[in-house]
């Protein structure tokens, strides 16, 4: 269903908007994801998903205060809201399940080719 | 860098509402402090310049539409109803861009080829400064010879004399010769013996060796990166050996691939000065008279060319000796008119600016024809949107701004059928490629010419332009109030240019139409002519002169020992012009003329069904016929001065150097070259070193095991000589090759042209039919039948249709008749061409005719005149 589902890189959005708190805005955004996740994200892409985050209601948003760094501008800062925990905890846990459903063989044979 | 660069801010203020442009600018600030500590300014600035124009990828970045300021109006107040527009009459949108983009993909494709013809040699850098030495006797008025060759010495004693020249090139070209790699054996065309200075002079250039050095022993060779892939694979072809008629050569050097573009292409190429004059030539490498040597020269500067011309006229005169002073002048070349020049020589590639006049204006007319037909179309349509116009005038839009809103509906248009053709373009000339067997080299093209998208661009923007232009000005003529009380019947407007435009439509669609079928024709003519022998199941065979001369009668006898062989002989080539010419002198001529030359075993005539007009032919019986005996054709006789054939006979005869003896035979005249030429006067002799080709008469049924039959016995006699066989019918056809593929190209084009033609007929006469349907309701209740019905709609176009005819025809004529003129047997154009021509486009919109009004008049009276 469209507007409720968490794709995986929102998932990766959302998280870095937790891990980068309270510093959380487009370039630390990106920042974030492109170390963590060894990724090349443009800097348009973490804003887009930024905003569709906030679309869902996912994480909200207000404008910070005006510094003489960045040509004076404001930086829009990201908090997560408590949806957006909720979503991020539903995954983890979809995850956790099937971790725990997979049989004892298969990760063992997964540690032998590894 | 502490400042965004003012691109970028640019686009944030064009490109971002107030609500994220504060933030974005902000961030973008960052992404260049952190960037630019990385990488160099410009990429920084790219880099924040792609990143900018990639957040109008949201839709949340972007302006509100109702807060554009007047610029931007234009989109939603243009753009969108021209969208809207093009989207509700589908089928005509569809019809229109299918129109326009097989026009264009069409007209971009004759563009690349006839800018390929056009720039020939112009790749290499000095390309203005190269001119070719020609001899030229046709200043003097004596002869029409235009010879693409002059004497050997004549290169390096010019360089000696001026020193405006300062370099010369000699290329001495050599017949097919046997290549010997390894212990493979080849025949080989493209062998050259060629200055050194090639590398200095031109753009050529080596991947493998020294270009300095590569050309300095007599024993080096340089081949071109074909060969050197054919024979070598992939592995070092420097410092191979290969034999090249038995002599020993080093590889020095692998050539880069050069662009196809090129009057002169080689293979091989032996330094000059390894060059020896063949045995038996009465002549040295200092013999100013030996014209046989493709010399080139460059100047210091090209304006000096005109006067250096003036001065051969001198230098000439130092080196003949006086008597042959007013035999023949000197004249330059320049290097890029040589392709298309009219010196017509073997190994000099040539292009004819007939193909390319008449690939550019079928291309033109084919432009043209979407063009007419498109305005047609549309200024039918638009005037369906009267309404639409009166609104927008009502509300204050000016005449300017209706015309506008009317062209950009049509560029529009034009455009996409330009995008689906540009993306259509390489399959086009894929599938054009094979079935015209000729290479179109579109991308080779395309590399050197890209100001090519520019002006297909522009020309795109203006057809579309032109196409919706029309019907705008009539539109933007129309007052506001008639316009919404309907009091204006769309039938009225723009009669006039409409009926102008159609004619020029059957004119174009008549004149290529006569124009391929004469096309055709010819082609058909000279495919199935009498070639004055019979060219059916023969098969050619080339041996060369040396070896036939020790082992002719072996292979005769092992030949005639298969069975399904009815008859072998032996001749001097295969027949296709590939003839020698020498002078040829009588006791009853005053001077000596040239003649053409060919040598054949006995029984050579019988064998291949031409007839002897007088005298015998060679005859093993008569044993000075092998050394002192001339055969001449029927064409040779009126040409040495003889009023018969029989009072030829038995005349003392002069061929060259070659042959001193008695005519024992005149034989009728016979196609010894392609019939792009006149049958030329011919002497033929018995030598052996004049034969190559034997000529096998072979029986039906499995030509697969017959040619392995052949083989097996030619091995058996030459193990170490390379198998050649060739069938004569298939080798005449590779003659016509060109004009095959010139016909086929120009018959793919007339039937495009015809498809949009038809397209545009049925479209129009559908529009009128429904502009009419009131008319013809109203008839029909007076009691007017079908029949009336469709001569009213169908008298005008007859009418058109006949004036067309009467415009073309002549000028269709002129054209055609300057396009016969190529060949030297050619068919005659007949009157009732344009008659069938115009028959065919008659037809065709009867039955458009014929449809539409049985729709109309099928529909009940009283629906129609309801409103009335």
């Amino acid at each position: 269903m469209k507007g409720t589902h968490l794709g995986e890189f929102e998932e990766l959005v959302l998280l870095a908007v937790c891990t980068t708190h309270p510093d959380t805005y487009g370039n630390t955004v990106k920042d974030e994801i492109n170390q963590t996740a060894k990724r090349n994200i443009n800097l348009s892409t973490a804003h887009g998903a930024l905003a569709r985050l906030e679309d869902k209601g996912l994480v909200k948003s207000y404008l910070g205060e005006a510094t003489s760094v960045r040509g004076g501008k404001r930086k829009r800062i990201f908090e997560i809201t408590a949806l957006g925990l909720k979503k991020l905890e539903e995954a983890k846990n979809l995850r956790a399940k099937f971790w725990d459903k997979i049989p004892e063989k298969v990760l063992q044979t997964q540690f032998i080719t590894t | 860098m502490n400042e965004l660069p003012s691109s970028v801010k640019f686009l944030c203020r064009a490109l971002f509402n107030e609500r994220v442009r504060e933030e974005i600018i902000g961030d973008l600030n960052e992404e260049m402090e952190d960037f630019s500590t990385k990488h160099g300014k410009f990429r920084t600035k790219l880099h924040l310049l792609i990143t900018t124009l990639m957040f109008t990828r949201y839709r949340y970045t972007w302006k509100n539409i109702n807060q554009l300021n007047t610029s931007t109006m234009f989109i939603k107040h243009t753009l969108r109803p021209a969208w809207r527009n093009l989207k509700k009459d589908k089928m005509s949108a569809v019809l229109n861009g299918i129109g326009l983009t097989i026009g264009f993909t069409l007209s971009l494709i004759i563009a690349l080829m006839v800018i390929r013809e056009l720039s020939y040699d112009q790749w290499h850098e000095k390309s203005d400064r190269i001119f070719k030495v020609t001899h030229d006797e046709r200043s003097i008025g004596r002869s029409d010879r235009h010879l693409a060759t002059v004497g050997p010495p004549v290169g390096p004693a010019l360089v000696e004399a001026y020193d405006e020249i300062e370099n010369y090139m000699r290329v001495r070209d050599t017949p097919t010769q046997p290549v010997k790699v390894g212990n493979k054996n080849f025949y080989e065309d493209g062998i050259f013996y060629i200055d050194s200075t090639l590398f200095n002079m031109f753009d050529y250039s080596l991947a493998e060796g020294d270009e300095r050095a590569a050309l300095k022993n007599t024993n080096s060779v340089v081949l071109s990166a074909d060969m050197a892939e054919k024979y070598f694979g992939s592995s070092s072809a420097v410092g191979q050996r290969i034999e090249i008629s038995e002599t020993p050569y080093i590889v020095t050097g692998v050539m880069n691939p050069s662009p196809s573009t090129s009057h002169f292409t080689f293979d091989f190429i032996i330094p000059f000065h390894a060059f020896r004059v063949p045995f038996g030539y009465p002549v040295t490498l200092n013999s100013w008279g030996w014209i046989s040597f493709h010399t080139y020269i460059e100047l210091k500067d090209p304006s000096e060319k005109e006067a250096l011309e003036e001065q051969l006229v001198d230098f000439m005169k130092v080196h003949w000796p006086e008597e042959q002073h007013n035999l023949f002048r000197f004249v330059l070349q320049p290097l890029e008119d040589i392709y298309l020049g009219e010196i017509k020589n073997d190994i000099v590639a040539s292009g004819s600016w007939n193909n390319i006049y008449a690939l550019s204006i079928t291309g033109a007319l084919l432009l043209f024809l979407i063009i007419f037909n498109y305005t047609n179309l549309s200024v039918g349509q638009s005037l369906t949107r009267t309404k639409e116009v009166g609104v927008r005038k009502a509300l204050g839009a000016s005449k300017r701004m209706v015309v506008f809103q009317f062209a950009i509906e049509s560029v529009i248009l034009s455009l996409l059928s330009f995008i689906i053709s540009i993306a259509l373009i390489l399959p086009t000339i894929n599938f054009l490629e094979s079935y015209l067997g000729i290479s179109i080299y579109a991308m080779e093209v395309w590399q050197s010419n890209q100001w090519l998208a520019i002006v297909a661009t522009i020309l795109v923007v203006i057809v579309g332009a032109m196409g919706g232009a029309y019907p705008a000005f009539i539109m933007s003529k129309t007052k506001a109030i008639a316009a919404l009380a309907r009091t204006i019947s769309g039938g009225q407007l723009g009669i006039n240019v409409r009926k102008v435009l159609v004619t020029m439509q059957f004119i174009i669609t008549i004149g290529l139409l006569a124009g391929s079928i004469i096309i055709y024709q010819q082609i058909s003519y000279i495919q199935d002519k009498d070639l004055g022998y019979d060219k059916s199941a023969l098969a050619v065979l080339r041996v060369p002169g040396q070896s036939l001369l020790q082992k002719a009668d072996v292979l005769k006898n092992q030949l005639n020992s298969i069975q399904r062989v009815s008859g072998v002989a032996i001749g001097g080539g295969r027949m296709d012009g590939d003839n020698g010419n020498v002078p040829v002198k009588t006791p009853d001529m005053e001077e000596s003329k040239p003649i053409f030359i060919d040598g054949v075993d006995y029984g050579y005539f019988e064998m291949l069904g031409i007839p002897m007009v007088a005298g015998r032919e060679f005859d093993k019986s008569y044993p000075t016929d092998s050394a002192g005996a001339v055969i001449i054709n029927e064409k040779a006789v009126r040409y040495m001065g003889y009023s018969s054939p029989e009072e030829a006979i038995g005349r003392q005869i002069q061929v060259g150097q070659i042959r001193t003896g008695n005519i024992v035979g005149v034989v009728a005249d016979y196609h010894f070259s392609s019939l792009h030429n006149d049958i030329g006067p011919l002497a033929i002799m018995y030598p052996r070193t004049l034969q190559e080709d034997v000529y096998i008469r072979v029986e039906p049924g499995n030509m697969l095991e017959l040619v392995e039959e052949i083989e097996a016995k030619w091995s058996s006699i030459f193990p170490d000589l390379p198998f050649d066989l060739i069938f004569l019918e298939n080798h005449l056809n590779s003659l016509y090759q060109e004009d095959v593929a010139f016909a086929k190209m120009f018959q793919a084009l007339t039937i495009v042209t015809l498809i949009i033609a038809c397209l545009g007929l049925y479209g129009l006469i559908s529009l009128i039919a429904t502009q009419k349907t009131k008319e013809i309701s109203v008839r029909k209740v007076l009691g007017a039948n079908l029949k009336d019905l469709m001569g009213n709609l169908f008298r005008p176009f007859a009418l058109r249709i006949v004036i067309a005819m009467l415009i073309v025809s002549p000028i269709a004529y002129v054209l055609l008749s300057g396009w016969l003129d190529n060949y030297a047997y050619k068919i005659d154009i007949s009157w009732w061409l344009f008659l069938a021509a115009g028959l065919v486009v008659l037809v065709t919109a009867l039955v458009a005719t014929v449809l539409h009004s049985m729709k109309v008049y099928r529909i009940n009276p009283a629906r129609t005149l309801k409103d009335e």
